[in-house]
């Protein structure tokens, strides 16, 4: 390090306050609810290569720490003083993830040079395309997600360029939100870099420049010597999303994390082919693409909150990123619902970090619930209105020291809420609840944080509902150490009555006056065993009306008595649970639904799987996985009775998964011409 | 205000540790004095410095006419968790919205939290919902079944209950459906308290609102019972003014009218703080402050514009967001005591930790071991180690110098005097984000204010402050210990009460804007007139919350009716507001999210009589390391008690009184005012002209 250290955290200490001085420009300017009431933002510095050294830490999303803006920032071909560029492509350097994200940076001169960068994006509520809103999992080429604005001046030499603003607005649907936020973000990259015309005033040029770089040596530094604490080894971990598309088959995320010393590889190998819906995630192969680092980002600076955040804690990490696989897609697959993925990937992550540092780290947090979007007429103005009603997150997993967070608290939880009295003021809905689901936390010695639900009835016909990220409904977040997994989640329509249809995980439906859309999160998972969960803790639980009596009795060997529990009767039913229980208990819970699908797709036969897949060309990857999986379907019903009961009707060696995979390229000999040519 | 000899004022401030009196006299003259706290009962040591007052300094407690008390009670019960059961009234599918927040949390980045929302204020068996709905416009979509909130109370009431909160939705727009509950309650459970959200705060977001509801019904039985106990106590030692008590914004209210809206008296010792500040000021001619209160373990900073402090419209307590109007004061973790430590990549970090006052810094030889600030000032040369706390307490400077040299220059591979510089750095950069928060994220820029240096440490580090944020003046009172208790005297009463008003403001009739502050006017009349005031030495303010349509957050703009165009200026008004604070504003529609009305009683300004020692004020001379080398500069040293009024002098200097230290940087110019303020100027060097406003 160049500058010495009493100076460098004077300087971080600035360079930090500059980064969330441009947050809270943009907070409080935007106009959009997704950046008022959600907070889906970022704002930052970057060195003049476009590595991120500063961030806020308190506002604003939570996924960009380690975002590079290197290849967009040479996209530009020269910069002038007041210049200001944005991009929302995310096939043009891979910077912006999905469409509706406007990344903008700005050059800082100083005498004539670019000393760094103020950067930032948006997520803005739309930015055209087929469906309102812009994303949807039906889609599956970025074409149809909206206007794309390849890396471009949108001010040139502080000086609007109109047309391009123009362009973009008659191609969105609600132009004015846009405008305003694209304004709010113009604010927050001026205020950024009066900032750093007043650092480089106070600290000089020179101290300025060497200070930077020393910034992110010392954020790698810290990853490194929390690293370092880790026992080596390599820890395998696989999740899945409910459906690879609409009605398809589960989607897998496996890592191999391989822990070495100071660094880690993160090696995704055995992650699915990329998909025909828009889940995929566009990293360009970046080996520490923002995508990546974000789970990995939570873990440190969950093993120490002292961390100082920038891309230099992703010095720690490399990837491997199979070609054509939903980790690393080719253009022009679709994009948009990426914050799906992502978030599944996060919690692959924790999974295979949770196995080195159980004592340190929590089971998996809830997800599966939807951003809900309506798109109505208002009867009261005969106005159309399109508005984001809020994240339905659940709970925080348990953790070695207490239960989860109720309701919030999960790793998407940097998304605001919107209130009940804003939502039904803005929007013609009415609410009928809001609140946490009972037993949905996964047991535990320390309980998983409760599910979000919310009810409510459309007030105008042809009133479009979209569920963003919708999933859990299958799969659920897992506990460890003998913590049970979460609950599912739920969606359903008119639920209690007879019209009732269970939605799964559909993200896109159009209701009318009088119907009640029942939208839940899944819970998160427990930590420990919920025979050793402390018996007044599930009393008070049962009080709360977060355990029903029947649950503590099954699921926490629980005798309730009068206004407590009967602690003889506990005892003994305890003891009888244990004793009763299998020898050879796993680390992890995952629930029936991944259970059940295990007995035929472990970990063997998916090996295979991933293999065939691998030499297959990518674009038939995802419809050879489907004719795959449904022969595979096939063998299960045509067993039929046949086989005894709990046994697997497919074997576990990968024989069957090739030998249905040697059918498909029997039936599809442009397949075999694609495999051999 | 007449003055006579029945005159007597008493401003009473409870700390943790002391309890302040400030007293002004007839004649002016002023007593202040310390005496231990009562946790306990706080009251008694206010009845106990009472009596001090009348047996030692012969004050007839008949004579006092005002008696202004800065309160910890409803801090304290937070902080304590020593409130009462309280039961939550929610509409029917809505009682988890106190639980589930707004899904925000500080600590973004860890995936292992605790709740961050005060849940404990109504955990899950004590929130109860009652059928009943109202629509945003204020309709009522489903009538209140009160045989629901029988149940409902009775369930509550089985859970032990004892203080009610009530926060139904859209109760802003129609209170009805709650204040039936409240008659409801009032009839079958007259003992009950209850807190209802149309009341307390009747403004949208339903968390928000809940949250204030409850902690008011959380405290209101605490802060009933020790106002009501404190005002009887005052009239048994014959003490006939009425009792006030200062509120979070800044004015005071006098008991009867708090115990009704308890929530809102949470820090009224540092809001005395800085009406403290702010009357100081203005006595010597500053009107724009920013005030700096170092103590042990934090540091309180606020800013003081045109004489006015900045209220937030929402404060903290105990790290939970209430929507109260609080003065806007920010506390850091970083004062005398905090330990300087070094964390794993070899940064240099001071606070939040503090060694407190037991073990307290090495330099107490108490045991303390490790860095503290304290420690870098006597290393530096700053601190007398004989003469600290007026001399009452010795200090140890070879464990100062042993702590530094183990903790933090040895792993630095720094000098020992490096390192403590190192110290006083970073923990001035701290303090002037701090500073920047409450002022340049509001859009005021620091060099136009004048930084006063308050509490223990405030002086020390004043000029440093000052520095990093280009500011040129620097002013430390007197007494800069006890400015909650003068504050309390420099205060008004006043009476803020405020609705939802939610109309776009492009076409909106001005009668409607003041039929509905009227209303609201009539409320804090009412509230006025309970004070006892001369209703014409009232003064009334108008002002309205306005954003721009679709946006979150609002600003609040003063109002005035009585203008040709009232809402055409306020239109503008907000523009210029709106440029100030986020650096831009455009032409677009905007719409009035709240009405607010203050009234506030007449101010006393009558300036102390201070009393000066005679002597040689310079004591001595001692070397002081400064600057990045740590060079040694030989500082006189002054005795403040014997600085009499147009002294001036030169930095280095080091000015020393009982309960403070002033270091006056090389580069500076020092003066005392005729009110014995001291004022330090930036000479020489200075590149900017000060706006001093002030002749």
């Amino acid at each position: 390090m160049a500058i010495d250290k009493v100076t460098l955290e004077v300087l971080k200490n600035h360079c930090r306050a500059a980064a969330e001085s441009m947050a809270f420009t943009l907070y409080r300017t935007a106009h959009s609810t997704f950046v008022k009431e959600t907070e889906d933002f970022t704002t930052g510095l970057t060195t003049s290569d476009g590595e991120t050294f500063a961030t806020p830490v308190e506002l604003g999303a939570t996924w960009f720490v380690g975002l590079n803006y290197k290849t967009v920032i040479e996209m530009i071909d020269a910069y002038d003083e007041g210049d200001i560029c944005m991009t929302n492509d995310p096939y043009s350097g891979h910077v912006c993830t999905h469409s509706p994200d406007m990344h903008v940076w700005k050059p800082v001169f100083h005498e004539g040079k670019i000393v760094c960068f103020v950067v930032g994006h948006i997520h803005n509520t739309d930015v055209g395309g087929a469906v309102p809103a812009s994303i949807s999992r039906t889609l599956s080429e970025v074409h149809q997600e909206g206007i794309r604005i390849p890396p471009a001046k949108v001010m040139r030499k502080g000086v609007f360029n109109q047309e391009l603003i123009d362009v973009m607005l008659a191609n969105v649907r609600m132009p004015e939100q846009n405008w305003g936020d694209l304004k709010a973000q113009i604010a927050a990259m001026n205020t950024g870099e009066r900032r750093v015309h007043e650092m480089i005033g106070k600290f000089g040029i020179e101290v300025f420049r060497e200070g930077i770089g020393d910034l992110l040596d010392y954020a790698e530094a810290q990853a490194r010597a929390i690293v370092a604490e880790l026992a080596d080894g390599d820890y395998f971990f696989a999740d899945y999303m409910d459906e690879d598309a609409s009605d398809g088959f589960p989607c897998r995320l496996a890592l191999t994390l391989r822990i070495r010393g100071e660094t880690v590889e993160l090696d995704f190998t055995g992650s699915d082919p990329q998909v025909e819906s828009s889940i995929n995630m566009p990293t360009g192969g970046q080996e520490r693409h923002a995508l990546l680092m974000v789970g990995l980002i939570y873990v440190l600076y969950s093993l120490d909150t002292r961390l100082f955040l920038n891309s230099g804690v992703c010095r720690v990490a490399s990837s491997v990123l199979p070609e054509g696989t939903i980790v690393n897609p080719h253009f022009p697959a679709a994009v948009g619902l990426r914050t799906l993925s992502v978030q599944r990937l996060m919690g692959v992550i924790f999974g295979a970090f949770v196995q080195a540092a159980p004592d340190r780290l929590p089971s998996c947090p809830a997800s599966g619930g939807p951003i809900m979007n309506v798109n109505t007429i208002d009867n009261r103005t005969g106005r159309r209105v399109v508005a984001a009603i809020g994240p339905i997150t659940g709970g925080a997993g348990g953790d070695p020291w207490r239960d989860g967070a109720e309701g919030s608290g999960a790793n998407s939880s940097f998304l605001k809420n919107t209130p009940v009295e804003i939502n039904e003021a803005e929007v013609p809905i009415k609410i009928q609840r809001y609140g946490l689901t009972p037993d949905s936390g996964g047991p535990g010695k320390h309980r998983g944080g409760l599910a979000l639900e919310m009810r409510f009835e459309a007030q105008a016909p042809n009133t479009k509902v979209t569920a963003r990220n919708m999933d859990r409904s299958r799969f659920s977040s897992w506990g460890v150490l003998s913590g049970e997994a979460g609950s599912l989640s739920r969606f359903v329509l008119n639920p209690g009555t007879n019209r009732e249809r269970n939605l799964g995980n559909i993200d896109f439906l159009s209701i009318d006056p009088g119907d009640v859309v029942h939208v839940g999160s899944g819970g998160a998972g427990g930590w420990g065993d919920p025979l050793e969960r402390d018996p007044e803790l599930v009393v008070q639980d049962v009080r709360r009306g977060f355990v029903s009596r029947g649950a503590a009795e099954s699921r926490y060997g629980l005798v309730l008595g009068d206004g407590g529990y009967d602690k003889a009767a506990t005892v003994r039913l305890r003891a009888e649970r244990v004793a009763a229980r299998l020898d050879g208990e796993s680390f992890f819970d995952f629930g029936k639904g991944r259970n059940d699908f295990e007995v035929v797709w472990n970990h063997g036969n998916y090996d295979v799987l991933t293999e065939l897949l691998a030499a297959t060309p990518v674009h038939w990857r995802f419809f050879v996985k489907h004719r795959v999986f449904e022969a595979i379907d096939g063998i299960i019903a045509g067993a039929g009775a046949v086989d005894e009961p709990g046994q697997a009707k497919v074997k576990d060696d990968g024989s069957d998964v090739r030998a249905c995979y040697q059918r498909v390229l029997k039936e599809f000999p442009q397949l075999r011409a694609a495999v051999e040519g | 205000m007449k003055v006579n000899q029945l005159d007597i004022r008493v401003g009473v401030d409870v700390g943790g540790t002391f309890t302040d009196f400030a007293c002004v006299l007839p004649d002016g003259r002023r007593l202040v004095f310390k005496i231990a706290s009562t946790p306990g009962d706080p009251s008694l040591a206010v009845i106990a410095g009472l009596q001090e007052l009348v047996t030692t300094h012969a004050v007839s407690a008949a004579s006092i006419s005002v008696f202004a008390h800065g309160t910890t009670v409803a801090t304290n019960a937070v902080l304590e968790r020593k409130g009462a059961v309280v039961g939550l009234l929610a509409t029917e599918g809505f009682r988890d919205v106190l639980e589930i927040g707004r899904q925000m949390r500080r600590q973004m980045y860890s995936v292992r939290l605790a709740t961050e929302t005060p849940v404990f204020l109504a955990p899950g068996r004590r929130r109860v919902g009652v059928a009943e709905r109202i629509g945003p416009d204020g309709a009522v979509l489903r009538p209140l079944d009160e045989a629901s909130v029988i149940r409902a109370v009775e369930q509550l009431l089985a859970e032990g209950t004892t203080s009610l909160a009530v926060t139904l939705l859209f109760s802003f727009a129609n209170p009805t459906h709650e204040r039936r509950i409240r008659a409801i309650v009032a009839e079958r459970w007259p003992e009950l308290p209850v807190s209802l959200s149309s009341d307390i705060d009747p403004v949208f977001r339903e968390y928000e609102r809940t949250v204030v509801t409850a902690f008011d019904a959380y405290i209101k039985p605490t802060v009933d019972a020790y106002l009501a106990n404190l005002a009887e106590a005052l009239v048994g030692e014959a003490v006939n003014a009425p009792l006030r008590v200062m509120q979070s914004r800044g004015g005071l209210a006098g008991a009867a009218i708090a115990r009704r809206r308890p929530v809102r008296l949470f820090l009224s010792g540092p809001a005395a703080g800085v009406i403290g500040g702010l009357a100081e000021g203005e006595a010597n001619g500053y009107r724009n402050l920013i005030t700096v209160d170092i103590g042990g373990t934090s540091c309180d900073i606020a800013l003081v514009n045109d004489a006015k402090p900045l209220v937030r419209q929402e404060g903290m307590i105990d790290g939970f967001t209430v929507r109260v109007p609080m003065v806007d004061v920010n506390a850091i973790g970083s004062g005398g005591g905090s330990i300087a430590w070094i964390d794993r990549a070899g940064g240099l970090k001071v606070g939040p930790h503090s060694a407190g006052s037991a073990p307290g810094p090495a330099c107490y030889g108490r045991g303390g071991v490790e860095a503290t600030v304290t420690d870098a000032s006597v290393v530096l040369g700053l601190i007398d180690p004989g003469y600290f706390a007026g001399g009452s307490l010795a200090l140890d400077g070879e464990k100062a110098h042993a702590a530094i040299a183990e903790r933090i220059a040895g792993p630095l591979a720094l000098s020992v005097e490096a390192a403590a510089l190192g110290i006083h750095r970073v923990l001035t950069a701290q303090m002037a984000e701090g500073i920047r928060l409450v002022s340049i994220k509001q859009g005021f820029d620091p060099r136009d204010f004048t930084l006063l240096g308050l509490g223990g440490g405030g002086a020390l580090h004043a000029c440093a402050l000052a520095e990093e944020l280009s500011m040129t003046r620097v002013l430390v009172p007197r007494y800069p210990g006890v400015l909650s208790a003068a504050g309390l005297l420099a205060a008004p009463v006043e009476h803020e009460v405020s609705a939802s008003f939610a109309r776009p403001i492009s076409g909106l009739p001005p009668a409607d804007v003041s039929a509905a502050l009227a209303m609201l006017d009539i409320e804090a009349a009412a509230l006025m007139s309970a004070e006892h005031l001369s209703t014409d030495s009232i003064k009334i303010q108008h002002a309205a919350d306005i954003c721009y349509v679709g946006q979150g957050y609002h600003l609040e703009v003063p109002l005035d009716l009585v203008g040709p165009d009232p809402l055409g200026t306020l239109y503008r008004d907000f523009l210029v507001l709106h440029d100030r604070i986020y650096g831009h504003s455009v032409e677009g529609e905007t719409r009035i999210v709240n009405l607010r009305t203050v009234h506030q009683g007449p101010i006393d300004t009558r300036p102390a009589a201070l009393q000066v020692e005679a002597g040689d004020p310079v004591k001595g001379i001692r070397p002081v390391l400064v600057g990045e080398g740590a060079v040694a500069l030989q500082a006189p040293v002054l005795d403040r008690a014997r600085m009499v009024a147009a002294h001036e002098f030169d930095g280095p200097a080091i000015i020393e009184q009982d309960d403070t230290t002033t270091w006056v940087a090389p580069g500076w110019h020092g003066r005392v005012l005729d009110t014995l303020m001291l004022l330090l100027e930036k000479t020489g060097d200075a590149d900017r002209d000060g706006n001093r406003d002030a002749g």
